[in-house]
């Protein structure tokens, strides 16, 4: 059982991420895990699921209870095999002598039983926090806290195409690079990253609140606030995963990929539209209704230039 | 192949079929249902709030108002907002009064029995409007301008002094929802113990325990927070959500009560992203190397303090990067109005980043921008209608219409007209050609004005 207090809030971070962690470790199926997570009364404290932290920071935590777990089936399965515990090899559900492929091994679940007998339960607890940020020779004033998560760098390049009647732009093609160090699952992690690049999308091009000038959300509804539907997003979005550069503090190297891919979407529209019309809006999102503005700014701007 | 190393996800088996249970979907046999009286005014005072036939309906177990209460308020660093308004509303949905029927159909025929009295101030609204002089004060006796959270290192009137060219980006972005498909819901379970347990869609359920402790005055060893499977979260469900209203409810009537936000209701009193107003100026010299940068934020907090000044500290120390220069003043400011406001999937920074390819791309140089319109005249817009649609797209605006406003203008959408622009955003934020060339205005001059421009028609 793996006992967590970090939450599944959809990304997999915890249903797949952390627990093939602890199932790597323990050399054991991950569907073998049973899960509890996300509960006060049932598991160990969690700051919540935000800021790319759930494979980071819970899985640093589930890192080190895994291991001390190992650990100690390894020294149990040494009793059993009559081997050393450094030279016991937990893989495939099963324990065994390490370069003696022919010899004895046990099931995970006889090494526990045994364990039971001998020495008690196999148990593992881990906790993890954060490195405070350093700021050195800064003079601080009024911050509350002073800590970041392993940064994920990226690189985005969008090519997109300008209605200059309407100012409505409509993205063609999108190429996302991440440094996202070891990558545990690449489907879950591309499937983060195209999520995040067309929600990012959708702040740069269509959502916003409007809120009128009485202080009311005039567009409450998924009717009037635009989120970007599959007709918005690009006909294509390339994924490329650097897995050269591992996390010094991530757990087995692996960085956080939930926010990244939402960041660098609006710069790169604004620069693609930069490169279209050699300035660049100021004012997100680049909807009709800002981009039309902008277009009539640098008419305007047009005709005095040209009337100099 | 990458494929054999992907573990399936063991939750999606449930979720495809709709077997899988979400807070709603949790039954209970004493259920009481909940609905809160929202605030139709982002300002009011509150003169009475009528509950007796709210209270007389069919069904109704509970209808709860600020005076029934103690006064204990909530938020992550400031706790400044009440369960219930009391006295004054903030923001337009801030719960008035809250009911618990046997029926949801009976808490909705019950709340709108509530008579809301309500004498309409004057609204504080755009980040603008907080710093006019003789602007009312969002919460009375704290100013509309929280406290700088400042970062400063180095010599940076010196840089700006010594530096060949300054670049200066002020931009501005709107809030944004969070969408997550699962509009906010909590059940509230009374144990007999006298302690609670709240089943709720939080992506934080330890700062839900704390908080509703404090709210409830009851030890975190009474209260048990859990969180089944979840709809999404993306920042908007860090916080206590709709969990203190079912708590109060459920504490009141000794019953398990649910309340669920329908989609209306979470977009008018959710926790959208800030919208901010971000300043940066950078101090560079003629090889491009910053030397200074000051940058000045202001994010909307919204009506209560919640999480905007750790928020502000967060958009302070990510300006110290991700490029290095020896000196910096980074400042930024919360500042209350009359909506609330919360993160989004990374707090801020796509405003912040945003901010940053313009930094090498619009240097001020004077021949630069004067010779910019007189090309966008003798090229651009040489068709009469352009500005004819445009001007209807921002009419569409002005009539609130501003989602549907677009729908109807397909012309780019199929293809017929328009243009192709290249760019990459890299991380020393050059934008650079196919072949690495760095791409400037010079170069685009030499390929026409639209750089890359490959008109959709042929």
């Amino acid at each position: 059982m793996l006992s967590t207090g970090a939450t599944e809030i959809g990304t997999g971070a915890i249903v797949t991420g952390v627990t093939s962690i602890a199932a790597k470790e323990l050399g054991v199926p991950a569907e073998d895990i049973r899960l509890v997570s996300a509960d006060t009364g049932d598991t160990p404290y969690d700051s919540g699921s935000k800021g790319s932290r759930s494979l980071y920071g819970p899985g640093n935590a589930v890192l080190q209870a895994s291991r001390e777990a190992a650990k100690l089936l390894r020294e149990e399965a040494a009793e059993q095999l009559e081997a050393s515990p450094d030279d016991i090899v937990l893989e495939d559900g099963s324990a065994s002598v390490r370069g003696d492929p022919s010899g004895p091994s046990l099931p995970i679940a006889k090494v526990v039983q045994g364990a039971l007998n001998r020495t008690g339960p196999i148990v593992g607890a881990g906790r993890f926090k954060a490195p405070a940020v350093t700021l050195e020779g800064s003079n601080l004033e009024g911050l509350f806290f002073a800590s970041l998560n392993q940064a994920t760098w990226g690189c985005h390049g969008v090519e997109l195409e300008l209605d200059e009647e309407t100012g409505r732009i409509q993205v063609l093609r999108y190429v996302a690079a991440h440094d996202t160090g070891p990558v545990l699952n690449p489907t879950g992690a591309r499937g983060q990253i195209e999520g995040g690049v067309v929600q990012g999308l959708g702040q740069a091009l269509t959502e916003v609140m409007d809120v009128g000038a009485d202080g009311v959300v005039r567009n409450a509804n998924f009717v009037d606030y635009r989120l970007p539907t599959i007709v918005d997003a690009p006909r294509s979005i390339k994924t490329v995963m650097i897995e050269s550069h591992p996390a010094a503090t991530g757990p087995l190297g692996v960085k956080g990929v939930g926010e990244p891919p939402v960041i660098l979407p609006p710069a790169a529209g604004g620069a693609a539209i930069r490169d279209l019309l050699g300035a660049q809006p100021m004012r997100l999102p680049l909807d009709a209704v800002n981009v039309s503005e902008f277009l009539d700014t640098l008419e305007a701007q047009a005709v005095v230039g040209h009337a100099r | 192949m990458t494929w054999s190393r992907t573990p399936s996800r063991p939750d999606a088996g449930i979720k495809v079929t709709g077997a899988a249970r979400y807070t709603e979907d949790i039954r209970h046999e004493d259920l009481l249902f909940a609905a809160a009286v929202r605030s139709p005014l982002a300002a009011a005072r509150i003169i009475r709030v009528g509950v007796d036939a709210a209270r007389a309906a069919d069904g109704v177990h509970a209808v709860l108002t600020a005076d029934d209460l103690p006064d204990r308020r909530w938020g992550t660093l400031i706790q400044d907002q009440p369960i219930p308004a009391r006295d004054a509303v903030r923001f337009a949905g801030e719960p008035i009064a809250l009911i618990a029927a046997e029926t949801a159909a009976a808490a909705r025929a019950a709340a709108a029995r509530v008579e809301l009295e309500l004498e309409p101030t004057e609204p504080v609204v755009g980040i603008a409007a907080a710093f006019k002089d003789g602007a009312p004060e969002v919460i009375p006796g704290r100013p509309n301008v929280g406290p700088v959270a400042r970062v400063r290192r180095g010599d940076v009137d010196a840089a700006f002094r010594d530096a060949t060219h300054v670049v200066r980006t002020r931009i501005e972005s709107g809030r944004v929802y969070q969408g997550y498909i699962e509009p906010r819901a909590t059940l509230a379970e009374p144990e007999p113990d006298g302690g609670i347990i709240v089943t709720t869609t939080s992506e934080a359920p330890f700062v839900v325990r704390a908080g509703l402790a404090a709210l409830l005055d009851l030890p975190m060893s009474k209260v048990v927070v859990k969180v089944p499977v979840l709809g999404g979260g993306f920042g908007g469900k860090l916080h206590l959500g709709l969990a203190p209203l079912a708590a109060v409810l459920c504490q009141a009537t000794g019953r398990p009560v649910r309340i669920v936000a329908t989609r209306e209701e979470d977009m008018h009193a959710c926790n959208p992203r800030q919208n901010s107003v971000v300043a940066l100026e950078s101090a560079v010299d003629a090889d491009g190397t910053i030397l200074a940068r000051r940058s000045r934020v202001w994010l909307d907090s919204g009506a209560y303090a919640f999480d905007t000044p750790a928020i502000a500290s967060l958009a302070t120390l990510l300006a110290t990067g991700p490029y290095r220069a020896p000196a910096l003043d980074l400042q930024t400011w919360p500042v209350y109005r009359r909506t609330p406001a919360r993160p989004v999937r990374h707090a801020l920074r796509p405003a912040r980043r945003w901010c940053t390819p313009t930094r090498r791309t619009s240097p001020t140089s004077p021949t630069r921008s004067a010779s910019m319109p007189s090309r966008f005249a003798a090229a651009t817009f040489a068709r009469g209608r352009s500005r004819a649609i445009r001007r209807a797209t921002q009419r569409c605006r002005h009539r609130g219409l501003r989602g549907r406003g677009h729908r109807p203008h397909r012309a780019m959408a199929t293809g017929e007209r328009g243009h192709v622009a290249e760019t990459r955003v890299r991380d020393r934020l050059r934008l650079v050609d196919d072949d690495g060339n760095a791409l400037g205005r010079d170069r685009r001059d030499e390929r026409g004005r639209h750089g890359h421009a490959l008109d959709r028609r042929d």
